[in-house]
């Protein structure tokens, strides 16, 4: 149901039934390697190309994410996610390989967000039983799309982010009545684009507050909620210096929140000493941290209600090198965890 | 361009970009300079050395050893690249690690690994001088102007 | 694996270097660029020192010039090669003393053909050829041919 200008509220509380979450060999060093299904040693993955291996996490993801929701891929009536390669092949391919019947999405690193709002929308609704829903991203194969070659000894400001290799599928489906406690999507803001005028690519962070900051702040207008409505906002790749852009710009606004409960996903996936510079960043950061750590963590009781918010830059290399500022856009998806309200 | 982009932008666009350049992380240049002041001149020592090799050992003067010692040097940049270790030496030198031959060949090189999957004509061969390319171009062009500016004098001054 | 890739690195370098250590006749002189070696002049035709009375002037008049610190001189006949080292911090002067020293000798020296360098390997080879046939150890003919080569060298662009 509509609620205010732009927000949904899922009255019937859609469940994360299981998720599925894969990562590279750089991940596997980081903070959060616990937190992940199955971790690969080597960003080739057995497979002769990066787009391929790209493909694979999907593949795996999805795999993990239907054997432990125990769920048969027969049984999903649809599958939403996307990434950031060129006409978002790898996840079209995955989606050849499981034969569900597919909506391919672009957000760029939003999409985790995007899938699960709507995924959440159609299963409210009664579209469907079973929904996946995931983003995913593979540095190689991304910073091939977007920047210069992986080996090229260019220097990298320390603005920028560092694209990690991973997907997070989730299994969105109708809550049960009786069921035991598990993470219910509430409600979902879904963002508009904002264009501050950054030109800079290798400074999403700083791009990417204001729409974060912009659909937080929608969130709450639209739910007249106040700001201690959730234990903690999530970002998913600001890194940085986009979550110290947008703590000031949201304190700015009049908007207050302990900095503790502000939290971005790009800080937490790796270890201080990894040379990520800004923090991690793509479509795959968001949906793995969200998938993997995050839902862990509202398992053991350290989270209960959050709101989550993945903010993704609309660029291409090419809009890039005409000079174009880099447009973006965020949505934010709340979770509860508990046995529903139903 | 970039300065009718600066007077197309409004207030807030403006004000938000003074609140962003405070967190901001700036390149530390002094920091950065001496880095590549270092690992360039590390470079050079290599090539100097390389280069008198090349005059004790082989028959070549100061004159022509250039060539053979350039090429040395960009197939050692050749290995380093394959092995994963140029980029790395790249993000800690910055211009120390570019502006020699060596990063001539690592931005050659790099973009041939990078495009290999997309086999040897479509990927490597057109894919190759991505971003040497222009390198070449623009110094074909400019040696191009030099030479025809070097030629006028040389015709006014007999 | 870092560990492996600096071994496989040093070893292909060991080998390349080991490869190139077969033009070895002669251990002094490698040693000429590193130090001072001063030797006396000799002439290709007549190795005794009997008639080096041209030769000796030619020296002591390059050795008058402040940048130059070494200087061999090999002849053969007409020819007189003339090399010299000049003084590390002078070497951006390179070209005008080598124009000046050719001029000035061509002047004062009528009638002898002067190969002026200033290039090590020309150094280096000018005392190898110098030692070879002060010592007897290089028949005449060979070392006129050898002579005939350094000046081709020398003349050698790229």
């Amino acid at each position: 149901m509509l609620i205010g200008k732009q927000s949904w509220i899922f009255a019937n509380q859609p469940v994360i039934t299981s998720t599925g979450v894969t990562g590279g060999p750089f991940e596997a060093n980081g903070l959060l390697a616990a937190d992940f299904d199955l971790l690969h040693e080597d960003l080739w993955m057995g497979q002769d190309s990066y787009e391929k291996a790209h493909r694979l996490l999907i593949e795996e993801a999805v795999q993990i994410a239907l054997k432990k929701g125990t769920v048969k891929k027969e049984d999903v009536q649809f599958f939403l996610a996307g990434d950031l390669v060129n006409q978002i092949t790898p996840t079209s391919f995955a989606a050849r390989t499981n034969a569900i019947p597919y909506f391919g999405l672009f957000g760029a690193c939003s999409t985790s967000m995007e899938g699960l709002a709507l995924a959440a929308f159609i299963v409210n609704y009664s579209g469907a039983y079973h929904v996946l829903t995931g983003a995913s991203s593979h540095n190689a194969a991304i910073e091939k799309q977007f920047r210069y070659p992986t080996e090229y000894g260019g220097q990298k400001p320390p603005t920028a982010q560092w694209t990690i290799t991973g997907a997070g599928v989730a299994l969105v489906s109708q809550a049960k009545s009786g069921g035991g406690p598990a993470p219910h999507i509430q409600s979902a803001t879904i963002g508009k684009v904002i264009d501050m005028g950054i030109n800079d690519p290798f400074n999403m962070g700083g791009a990417m507050a204001p729409a974060a900051v912009d659909t937080i702040l929608a969130h709450f207008r639209d739910f007249k909620l106040t700001s201690d409505a959730y234990d903690a906002i999530i970002t998913g790749d600001l890194g940085y210096v986009g979550r110290e852009t947008a703590y000031d710009l949201l304190s700015q606004k009049g908007f207050d929140l302990a900095k503790d409960k502000f939290r971005d996903c790009g800080l937490m996936i790796y270890k201080s000493n990894q040379p990520v510079l800004s923090g991690g960043s793509g479509a795959g950061c968001s949906a793995t941290v969200l998938y993997g750590h995050i839902l862990n963590q509202m398992k053991i009781g350290k989270l209960k209600r959050i709101l989550f918010v993945a903010t993704g830059a609309l660029l291409s290399p090419l809009s890039v090198q005409q000079n174009e500022s880099i447009p973006c856009i965020a949505h934010a998806v709340a979770i509860e965890y508990g046995t529903g309200t139903i | 361009m970039p300065k009718q982009q600066e007077k197309n932008k409004t207030i807030e666009q403006k004000n938000y970009e003074k609140l962003q350049a405070k967190h901001e992380l700036k390149r530390p240049i002094a920091k950065n300079c001496v880095k590549a002041f270092l690992v360039g001149g590390l470079f050079c020592t290599v090539g100097q050395a390389i280069s008198y090799i090349y005059i004790y050992f082989f028959n070549f003067t100061e004159q022509t050893v250039g060539n053979p010692t350039s090429a040395t040097m960009v197939f050692i940049a050749l290995l380093l690249t394959g092995f994963g270790i140029y980029d790395r030496i790249g993000q800690f030198a910055g211009a120390g690690s570019a502006v020699p031959v060596t990063g001539f060949g690592n931005a050659i090189i790099s973009a041939a690994i990078e495009h290999r999957t997309e086999g040897f004509v479509l990927g490597v061969g057109s894919n190759m001088f991505k971003l040497a390319g222009s390198v070449i171009v623009f110094g074909v062009f400019s040696a191009f102007v030099v030479a025809i500016i070097k030629t006028l004098f040389g015709m006014v001054g007999g | 694996m870092m560990i492996r890739i600096c071994l496989q690195l040093l070893f292909i370098f060991t080998l390349f270097l080991s490869g190139c250590a077969s033009k070895d006749d002669g251990k002094t002189e490698r040693l000429a660029l590193l130090k001072q070696t001063d030797p006396k002049p000799i002439d290709i035709i007549d190795t005794t020192d009997r008639n080096i009375g041209d030769e000796e002037a030619v020296k002591k008049e390059v050795k008058k010039n402040d940048h130059i610190y070494d200087v061999v001189i090999v002849k053969n006949g007409k020819d007189m090669l003339v090399a010299y080292k000049i003084k590390h911090l002078h070497r951006f002067k390179m070209k005008q003393v080598e124009k000046k020293l050719t001029k000035d000798l061509n002047k004062k020296f009528e009638g002898i053909h002067f190969i002026v360098s200033s290039d090590y390997k020309i150094f280096l080879e000018a005392v190898r050829l110098n030692k070879l046939l002060r010592e007897n150890e290089i028949p005449r003919e060979k070392a006129k041919k050898e002579f005939k080569q350094l000046v081709e060298l020398k003349e050698e662009k790229t």
